[in-house]
């Protein structure tokens, strides 16, 4: 006995889309393939001499199989049930037969669409309620700087962007049933039809690129993080190595005597005095500095001792605007001494930075400078004059390791 | 209420089959009523939710629906509300016509 030939196909198109659906099985039987079964990722067509032949798609039984005495009132109109995948039925008749259409009263069909419009808009709340929920995990994430712009900058900004492009397309995927239900439903009370002969190929063609797009998202992100692993480090600060450093403790405290505090971690990392650089895709350079020395006073008889400490992080930003927004980003999160820097104002010319923003306090100093692309944020924990530490960060910008990183 | 709800709780005064019914509504309303399956089986499931018909049994592979007290109040009250709106109708068009 021959068995008939089951061809598979994949199901590009959403039970969603009625018409389009139907479109798809009249012209697969145009070309000699016969729907036969669905599942939810593929369908099965049996080969045979091409027919024209019709098709309706039904959601009247949510949840069970077709009813058999549904099937025969359907039979006896001339629609033949094919088969049944969850609460959708496809039914099939001859074109030359010419049978009535099963939906006669436009009104009555948006009732049959309920069920499906209601795990449609289920889907999509639970699908933005996901989303929801990795945003707020993103802003409950202790990354290194507050606000979008300087997360951009810092290290994780490749998972942030991977889950910002994830969260645009999971949006427009999870609401695009809905609206277009609603759209259907609306279009039915309007006494308008659904549009059995709607055009499947271009439906497909956005499927394929929507999928196209989230394979480009995960090639980058396989691509990002290959190069932000090549070109990252992490090393403990070389000591005594003038021009090692973009900025360093020794040249903020230059003169006295420095004994570095260390706590050296199982890996060999000093995490007192550590140097770390990741490369972000918008951040070619994102470096952190972090440096501990106890200051030895030369006159112990009246001066004590006392621990200086130092927390730079340095951003080249791939472009001026994110530069300029990780700059008032952290000079709004971090200096609140609003006036200070107005005394360094005129001399910010002979500075040759761009921005430069000054917080200062008793044996505290934070400064946000910004030349070009590159914004330093530093933190001193000192007795030194602020504009010996100004120095110093102006220092950051002509240091020549940056080249050398970039490369 | 919808025309196609109308005529089939019109056609379950007397207790009836899907196919059946069909053909009730046609007669009814003269041929000018073709109801397709699908409406029918959205009606029924609709209406079967709603209490306002019932299933009475199985008939072999066919189910048997009959209205319910409520079904029979909801078409009294949409049958009142027609005649009204056909009373209110034919006086003002005579009006005119009188004009």
């Amino acid at each position: 006995m021959k068995t008939k030939e089951l061809v598979r196909k994949y199901r590009h198109i959403g039970a969603h889309r009625i018409g389009e659906n139907e479109s798809w099985f009249a012209d697969m039987a145009a070309s000699g393939l016969h729907l036969s079964k669905l599942n939810k990722i593929y369908a099965y067509f049996t080969r045979a001499e091409p027919a024209k032949t019709l098709y309706r798609i039904d959601f009247i039984h949510p949840n069970s199989a077709t009813e058999p005495d549904q099937e025969e009132i359907y039979l006896e109109n001339g629609w033949k049930h094919v088969c049944t995948i969850k609460d959708m039925a496809v039914y099939s008749s001859p074109a030359s037969r010419k049978a009535p259409e099963p939906h006669s009263d436009l009104a009555e069909q948006p009732h049959s669409l309920s069920g499906i419009r209601r795990f449609y808009r289920n889907a999509g709340i639970a699908c933005i309620a996901y989303y929801a929920a990795i945003v707020f995990l993103i802003y409950m994430n202790p990354l290194p700087s507050q606000g979008l712009a300087s997360k951009l900058v810092s290290k994780g900004s490749i998972t942030l962007l991977l889950i910002g492009a994830h969260l645009i397309f999971g949006i427009v995927f999870a609401i695009e049933p809905v609206v277009h239900l609603r759209a259907v439903i609306i279009s039915l009370g309007n006494g308008k039809s659904i549009d059995h002969n709607a055009d499947w190929r271009k439906r497909e063609r956005y499927e394929k690129a929507k999928k196209g797009a989230l394979a480009c998202i995960a090639l980058l992100v396989v691509a990002f993080n290959y190069k932000s692993s090549a070109a990252s480090f992490e090393a403990n600060i070389p000591p005594g190595l003038a021009g090692a450093m973009p900025i360093s403790l020794s040249e903020i405290e230059a003169g006295a005597a420095l004994e570095r505090r260390t706590d050296i971690g199982a890996t060999g990392i000093d995490f007192q005095n550590r140097v770390s650089q990741s490369w972000q895709p918008l951040a070619p350079i994102s470096m952190q500095i972090c440096e501990h020395i106890e200051v030895k006073s030369e006159m112990p008889e009246i001066y004590s001792d006392y621990d200086a400490g130092l927390y730079c992080s340095i951003y080249k930003a791939r472009f001026l605007w994110l530069s300029k927004l990780v700059a008032h980003e952290l000079a709004n999160a971090n200096i609140n001494q609003a006036g200070f820097s107005d005394q360094y104002a005129a001399g910010l010319a002979q500075m040759s930075l761009d921005e430069l923003y000054i917080g200062h306090q008793a044996m505290q100093c934070d400064i946000i400078a910004r030349k070009g692309k590159i914004v330093a944020i530093l933190r001193y924990d000192g007795e030194q004059n602020p504009l010996v530490v100004i120095n110093a960060a102006i220092g950051i910008f002509s240091w020549e390791g940056f080249a050398e990183i970039a490369r | 209420m919808t025309e196609a709800m109308y005529y089939v709780l019109l056609a379950l005064m007397n207790p009836a089959h899907g196919y059946r019914l069909m053909q009730e509504i046609q007669s009814v309303s003269n041929g000018r009523l073709q109801m397709g399956p699908g409406t029918l089986y959205g009606v029924l499931a609709r209406m079967q939710s709603d209490k306002l018909i019932q299933l009475v049994n199985e008939d072999g592979r066919r189910k048997i629906y009959r209205i319910t007290k409520e079904g029979e109040n909801a078409l009294y009250l949409e049958y009142n509300r027609l005649a009204d709106m056909v009373n209110d109708g034919k006086m003002m068009l005579d009006k005119g016509t009188e004009k």
